[in-house]
């Protein structure tokens, strides 16, 4: 039994009839491991991370997720791996009629959990992102920052096995940033496998312990290069025979 | 615009109340689709009713006259009709009317007092005619043992206005069926206008992992209440317009028009509409919203 979580085999991406946005992507993110996606703008991280939260199907290649083979799943298979998966979306996608609190518990009652226990951990999860006094904000009256701290308590708050984040920190200050990198520091010590895409070089320094995939136009770039953070080094997958 | 937001016990429903997305017209569109439906149902079952009634009533029922002013000469033919009458296989039933009841029927017409014995009062039977007897056929034997006889068959005064009344219920029949398949296609509009404002929000609980059925019900529940409050409001207005009709129709009093009333079974389908308007809105809802989402990986 594999004990990777994401698995990439090969896989390629093109939007219509456009360039490949991503190339022969072969790699495998292990269970309860952290990785940061670094890559510049316009590399393809949102375009692999949508992979990953099976927001997309690749144009060719294989991808597993929790030891499930994605690419030849019915549709109907779907919702439940996706309930595993917190996403912190680039473009954070608030449900602009709902509340801060109601979009935070969002994941809680699709999950069908009991209102009370929804109402502790989403206020809990508030409190934890600074924004006990915002709870009946809806999001057209919420700062940037303010949005992107929703959008994480929403992303972490039902515990999930796997959690994305395409460029999280990007609209928040350095102290809440680093307050936001460490509630997933917290929530990956539970088991949580973690990955977090962003141009930031400096992201990388502020999580020691992290995992590192490069992205370059398309293609993860030699994992043995320059940048490498921490030293655990990354470890392609093998192709298989 | 006020909007409501997931709360305990309303949990998943994302949609917003209020103007959203022409959701506040759907319900009104439906009430005036169902107004129309109703009253053109309520017509349909009430003429069906009423040519029905008369059909029984008239339809099998004939008269024979003696058109022979000296009652000398018509006494013999009046016996020979009703002796003949009696022996046609196609006659269930003869009587003939004695000048008492004729004096009766002829008074309410040339007003009380003036029906005087000297009246040359003609001799009239009564027949009721076998379902499929040939009433022409019949008329021609009469013919044969008194000159004078003439037999009317009701029912043949009443073919072209049940000609009409029939031509009227497939025009009521029509317009059912056009106006339930335009509020379909309102709903199917609705749903298709409110999945394009909520694409984003419906997109997210999608990757969210919510199962299709569950953002189906959202809907499903958002357009059988919209069903159920434009049905009830629509027969409402057509339980007033159909009583007032017919207070005003009790009001010209007895008489053919009286018989222009809604039996039991046509108020049944009226009370049963708003709920199968509700129905029809909920599974337009279900299928629209199904469709858009299975477009989806
Ligand atoms: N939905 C899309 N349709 C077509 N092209 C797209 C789409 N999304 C992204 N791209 C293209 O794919 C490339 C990678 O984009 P993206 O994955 O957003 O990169 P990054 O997140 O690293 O900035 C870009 O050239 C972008 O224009
Ligand atoms: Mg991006």
């Amino acid at each position: 039994m594999v004990s990777s979580v994401v698995r990439f085999e090969n896989v390629g991406l093109r939007y219509g009839t456009g360039a490949e946005v991503l190339r022969d992507l072969s790699f495998a993110l292990d269970r309860g491991s952290f990785h940061v996606l670094l890559g510049s703008s316009g590399a393809g991280k949102t375009s692999l991370l949508k992979l990953i939260y099976l927001a997309q199907r690749p144009t060719r290649g294989f991808i597993s997720a929790f030891g499930e083979e994605v690419t030849g799943l019915p549709r109907d298979a779907l919702p439940a791996l996706r309930r595993r998966i917190g996403v912190v979306f680039q473009d954070f996608r608030l449900v602009p009629h709902l509340s801060a609190f109601d979009n935070v518990a969002l994941p809680l009652r699709i999950a069908g959990r009991p209102e009370d226990e929804v109402r502790a951990h989403v206020e809990e999860m508030l409190e934890w992102v600074g924004l006990t006094d915002r709870m009946a904000a809806r999001p057209a009256v919420l700062s940037g920052g303010e949005q992107q701290r929703v959008a994480v308590a929403r992303a972490v708050i039902g515990r999930p096995d796997l959690l994305v984040a395409d460029e999280p920190t990007g609209n928040i200050d350095a102290e809440m940033a680093d307050r936001v990198l460490h509630l997933f520091q917290e929530l990956n010590k539970l088991g949580t496998t973690i990955v977090i895409a962003t141009h930031d070089v400096h992201l990388v320094s502020r999580l020691p312990g992290a995992q590192m995939l490069r992205l370059v136009a398309g293609s993860l770039s030699d994992p043995t290069g320059a940048v490498r953070h921490p030293p655990k080094p990354f470890r392609p997958l093998k192709m298989r025979p | 615009m006020r909007l409501s937001f997931i709360r305990a016990g309303q949990r998943n429903d994302f949609l917003p109340t209020g103007q959203g997305a022409g959701g506040g017209l759907v319900p009104w569109v439906i009430a005036i689709m169902t107004f129309l439906t109703a009253l053109a149902l309520a017509g349909g079952i009430a003429l069906a009713s009423a040519a029905g009634g008369v059909a029984t009533d008239l339809g099998r029922t004939a008269t024979v006259q003696i058109l022979q002013a000296n009652p000398e000469r018509a006494a013999p033919q009046l016996r020979a009709v009703v002796e003949a009458l009696r022996h046609e296989p196609g006659v269930a039933a003869v009587r003939q009317l004695s000048p008492a009841e004729m004096r009766r029927l002829l008074e309410p017409w040339l007003g009380a007092g003036n029906v005087t014995a000297d009246l040359p009062i003609p001799a009239v039977v009564d027949v009721r005619l076998r379902p499929g007897a040939d009433a022409v056929a019949i008329d021609r034997r009469l013919h044969s043992v008194a000159a004078d006889a003439r037999l009317d068959e009701h029912g043949r005064w009443l073919s072209p206005l049940l000609g009409l009344v029939q031509l009227l219920q497939w025009v009521a029949a029509a317009v059912v069926l056009l106006v339930t398949g335009a509020m379909v296609a309102v709903v199917a509009l609705g749903v298709r206008s409110a999945l394009v404002v909520y694409q984003p929000t419906i997109e997210l609980l999608h990757l969210m992992g919510t199962e299709d059925a569950a953002i189906a019900r959202v809907f499903q529940h958002r357009y059988l209440g919209y069903g159920l409050a434009g049905g009830l409001a629509g027969v409402a207005c057509a339980f007033g317009v159909l009583i007032g009709i017919g207070l005003l129709v009790g009001r010209m009093g007895g008489g053919a028009i009286g018989t222009l009333g809604l039996p039991w079974h046509g108020w049944a389908a009226l009370a049963v509409l708003p709920l199968a308007v509700a129905l029809l809105a909920m599974v337009a809802a279900r299928v629209s919203v199904g469709r858009a989402l299975r477009a989806q990986l």
